[in-house]
């Protein structure tokens, strides 16, 4: 299996608290990843410390060897949706259309294989039915699969989502589960920032387990276990049950 | 039929200016939350266009400007160092810096009463806007602010737009983070710097603002908002111009754009009116229409229920089939739109 990711030292630290501290990680290609840890653990840090959304305290991250500036055409980032105002005056297919707005040069317009390979995007996650309603017209379930689609659109090879799941219906859920193994078998890699604890086995192949430092990763089989769990919730009250 | 002076002519030409790149600028303000910025910027244009006629004695438009211009690009310097660097929140650093910059403004005004002269007027004119002072120079700076105005949202339309709707997707797509916050902040201080000396510093975040408000109410496509807040902007500011003959411009020019903005609140498809006789139409047709959605949900034909509410027969949603009584299509219909596809 190739290496697709490297994480190495990684500290990030907000102010003088390091939210993330000696982070070494190598991610695998074609794989289904987890991110999982409580609240304020570095989950979503981490993903946007790999694109430099957050600046690196120390450490470096490479893509198939390559610096985040040599290969961010090669990435597609899911932001959690309520980091944007709804009500924004667009349509839907008009936001899957901005995934890839770099492509495009101030005086040209979208192609017509442009449109409609957005248009593939929406299908993916069945919102096509939905490409001319106007955005805020969307439940939260959904906007998240807007938002899928437009990572989808970017046509990138390394996936990163900041909480996909987080309060959507079934539909959406299953959608972006199908979506996730889509990408799995177009052998892309998706590293998926996840609350749920009770679906990390169903849904992932491997899983990185994080509280601010590095507790395990490895495949879902292997590091899943209630040992690590403990360890990774340490000193946290969850309500959900931990049992696997 | 009409005989303008030349004076008019140029006051109607430069406020339609105005009003155009205000309207413009003004979409992207309110969707990216920036309205007050625009306001602290403004009022703090004033120390800086009476320090820079201190310093040349001269008063001419284009140093007014260039001293508008260096102190609101210090006032969003401060603006931008007290967001980072204090715990004060945004909002009160804007009424900080808005109220601090305009003070002193005001006490620079009042240092120079006895030496000004003649320009004192002009000064003083910049509070509150004084159209008739525009001459052909002015109105030549203002078509060169148009232009830039209008290149730079033309080249950078997509990111610029990008950013204001999602800013951290578009960090993601390898945009320069500073680059569209740049560009609007700059554009926003060009605007500024062009309309106080018409409009004056307290009113002219209502120029960028009102035809934004206004737009959006009127239409839900970002491109179309851009184009009707221009109309808008430039439609009040020749219309403002036309009863600013007897009237203060500015001011006039401000109630009209604020007043289409109210009008569009109150009763465009997405105002008020609209909003409150829905919710009032669904309340009353909820209660009316309650009998009828649950025995369809619950299906229990029963002949007490038909004869209780006998309107619905009569409206024909309700029917009578062999010896039963069912919902008919115009009937499931109503009740799939009252319940807005939850049923």
């Amino acid at each position: 299996m190739k290496t697709h990711v490297t994480i190495e030292n990684l500290i990030v630290a907000y102010e003088d608290k390091p939210v993330l501290f000696d982070i070494d990680l190598t991610i695998n290609r074609g794989q289904l990843i987890a991110i999982v840890g409580p609240n304020g653990a570095g989950k979503s840090t981490l993903i946007k410390a790999m694109i430099n959304l957050v600046k690196k305290t120390t450490g470096h991250v490479f893509f198939d060897g390559k610096t985040y500036e040599d290969y961010k055409k090669n990435i597609a980032y899911v932001p959690q949706r309520n980091t944007v105002d709804w009500d924004f005056p667009t349509t839907v297919k008009d936001v899957v259309l901005m995934g890839r707005y770099h492509e495009l040069k101030w005086y040209q317009k979208p192609s017509k294989t442009y449109i409609s390979e957005a248009r593939a995007a929406l299908e993916k996650v069945g919102m096509l039915a939905f490409e001319n309603r106007q955005i805020s017209k969307l439940s939260g379930g959904q906007q998240q699969r807007v938002f899928l689609a437009r990572a989808l659109f970017t046509n990138a090879s390394l996936y990163l989502m900041d909480e996909p799941f987080q309060g959507v219906d079934d539909q959406t859920e299953k959608a972006i589960i199908d979506v996730l193994r889509l990408l799995k078998q177009e052998k892309k890699t998706v590293l998926v920032v996840h609350h749920d604890l009770s679906t990390v086995s169903e849904y992932f192949d491997e899983v990185i387990l994080i509280n601010k430092r590095l507790i395990a990763h490895g495949n879902v089989k292997d590091v899943f276990t209630n040992e690590n769990i403990v360890e990774t919730f340490k000193g946290i009250k969850t309500r959900s049950k931990i049992d696997v | 039929m009409f005989e303008f002076s030349y004076t008019f002519k140029l006051v109607m030409i430069a406020t339609a200016m105005i009003g155009a790149i205000s309207g413009i600028l003004g979409v992207f303000l309110t969707l990216s939350k920036k309205s007050l910025v625009s306001d602290a910027l403004s009022h703090s244009a004033l120390p800086g266009v009476v320090l820079a006629f201190i310093m040349t004695k001269e008063a001419s438009g284009l140093v007014f400007m260039f001293g508008a211009f260096v102190a609101s690009v210090f006032a969003l310097i401060l603006i931008d160092f007290i967001k980072k660097y204090s715990p004060i929140k945004n909002d009160t650093s804007l009424a900080l810096i808005l109220s601090s910059f305009f003070g002193f403004g005001q006490v620079l005004l009042s240092l120079i009463r006895d030496t000004a002269g003649s320009n004192q007027a002009r000064l003083n004119a910049f509070i509150f806007g004084q159209a008739a002072t525009i001459n052909q120079t002015d109105v030549f700076v203002l078509y060169g602010n148009l232009f830039i105005v209008i290149l730079v949202i033309v080249v950078f339309y997509r990111p610029m737009k990008l950013y204001v709707f999602d800013p951290v997707f578009y960090q993601s797509l390898g945009y320069q983070k500073k680059l569209a916050e740049v560009l609007i902040n700059f554009l926003l201080i060009l605007v500024v710097i062009s309309g106080i000396q018409m409009v004056g510093v307290i009113l002219m975040s209502a120029l960028l603002i009102a035809p934004a408000i206004a737009a959006r109410l009127l239409s839900n496509q970002f491109k179309n908002n851009l184009v009707l807040a221009m109309m808008i902007g430039i439609l009040s500011a020749v219309i403002g111009t036309f009863l600013g003959q007897r009237l203060p411009t500015g001011p006039v020019i401000v109630v009209i754009t604020s007043s289409v903005a109210l009008m569009m609140l109150l009763f465009s498809k997405n105002g008020l009116v609209r909003d409150i006789y829905i919710g009032f139409r669904f309340k009353k047709q909820i209660k009316v229409y309650l009998p009828l959605i649950l025995f369809y949900e619950t299906n229990e034909y029963s002949h007490p229920f038909v004869l209780a509410c006998p309107t619905y027969l009569k409206q024909g949603y309700v029917i009578k089939r062999n010896n039963d009584y069912v919902v008919s299509i115009e009937g499931v219909r109503l009740i799939d739109s009252l319940m807005g596809g939850i049923s």
